[in-house]
């Protein structure tokens, strides 16, 4: 990464506390790459930007890390993106628990000096998140990678790779075009999943898993990541009305292997107000 | 009453810039020994109420329980002789001091902690 962030909050507390930043902002030609990205292609030829560091005493780069799903777990934030060979949403600043990623490398001397004040700034943020804990895992790609993965169909280099990424319903119905794909994708956003390769309806993985379209949660109308479908499929079980779909829908979307009507009952009724989704955690509802 | 203290207190800093006011805060640099960490503390010994260095390998809970926050970084890994990735901080999510993880060490050390940040 080079020293320009983008994408930023600039109302969060490490431009504002204790120190008022006032940013100045430049426009930074968007980088070529940034067009493979569905957000990147939005984005023009230059994006608002705010330089962390100018050109370094010695030969540096900074990181990012990945942004789609970052912040689908409550430990997580995203703060700002940066000028890097990734991608638009990539996290440069972000938070996760006890952690902050600077992804900047400039020491002091070669930063800017809003950007030393923000540093500072950051110190006393951070101060607030003593014994906190970076709790998540990535264990799945977000159905955001989808998108681009699709993009993968129409690019020679790229096709075998981004075939693997595709359930064969969605491969069959695409025929192979990556714009046919981001349509499906589209259309179909809300009952994507990460299916596991080799465990039918067992937990997804990061790298043998691919994305595919879930029909039960289609066939029930209510997106997977709405905590509805868990009502829903509990008052299905306990009615006895299609409930091998809403079983299975209940195992696939939470960590809990219960059998029963009254057993999920008792489930939700007691979590229902602590739950979240998340696509990074392996497409679960999960407890905050 | 200490509420109100502080916010007057707060608010008088918000007034004045980083180079009028020096933050209460115990900072622990771990890096590498050398001109970065030199620089490193005559920056925050500047600004902070008390800034010290450790080198990167010895960061533990027990050594940075003094430490508000902790900061994770090393020298540049792109040497004449080539890139050379430094190592990480031998950290667990075990440890819960508020941590800065800067550039390519801070990248090593998310390696190990296996969390969503991540060097991508």
């Amino acid at each position: 990464m080079k020293g320009e962030a983008h994408g930023l909050d600039a109302s969060h507390a490490i431009f504002n506390k204790p120190f008022k930043v006032e940013l100045t902002w430049i426009d930074l030609k968007t980088p070529k790459h940034y067009s493979r990205y569905p957000e990147g292609a939005e984005m023009g030829e230059t994006i608002k930007a705010w330089r962390v560091h100018r050109e370094l005493r010695r030969k540096d780069y900074g990181l990012v890390s990945g942004g789609y799903g970052f912040e689908d777990t409550p430990d997580c934030e995203f703060i700002s993106g940066g000028n890097n060979s990734k991608g638009p949403n990539s996290v440069a600043l972000g938070r996760q628990g006890n952690f902050f990623l600077w992804g900047f490398c400039a020491p002091p001397m070669d930063m800017t000096e809003e950007a030393r004040t923000v540093f500072l700034n950051t110190l006393v943020y951070m101060r607030g998140f003593d014994g906190k804990r970076a709790f998540a895992r990535r264990t799945a790609p977000s159905r955001r990678w989808a998108f681009v993965y699709a993009g993968y169909l129409d690019d020679e280099r790229l096709q075998k790779y981004g075939t693997r990424q595709f359930s064969k319903a969605l491969l069959d119905e695409a025929k192979g075009s990556g714009a046919t794909m981001k349509e499906l994708l589209a259309a179909n956003e809300a009952y994507l999943f990460r299916a596991a390769r080799h465990v039918s309806n067992g937990p997804s993985t990061f790298s043998s898993g691919y994305f595919a379209v879930d029909a039960d949660a289609k066939a029930l109308g209510i997106a997977n990541r709405d905590p509805a479908i868990l009502e829903r499929c509990v008052t299905e079980l306990e009615q006895g009305e299609k409930s091998e779909r809403a079983l299975i829908l209940l195992q696939r979307y939470t960590d809990q292997e219960l059998l029963y009507a009254r057993d999920w009952r008792v489930w939700l009724d007691a979590n229902k107000d602590h739950l979240y989704f998340t696509d990074t955690g392996g497409y679960k509802f999960k407890l905050r | 009453m200490s509420h109100r203290i502080l916010s007057v207190l707060l608010l008088g800093l918000v007034a004045l810039s980083p180079a009028q006011a020096k933050l209460d805060l115990s900072v622990l640099y771990a890096g590498d020994p050398g001109p970065r960490t030199a620089e490193w503390l005559t920056f925050l010994r500047a600004h902070v109420s008390a800034a010290n260095a450790i080198d990167r390998g010895k960061l533990t809970s027990a050594t940075a329980k003094d430490a508000d926050v902790v900061i994770v970084d090393a020298e540049t890994p792109y040497k004449e002789s080539g890139i050379k990735i430094p190592r990480g901080a031998k950290l667990t999510r075990d440890f819960t001091r508020p941590t800065i993880l800067m550039g390519a060490a801070g990248g090593s050390t998310l390696g190990a902690l296996d969390i969503k940040l991540d060097w991508l």
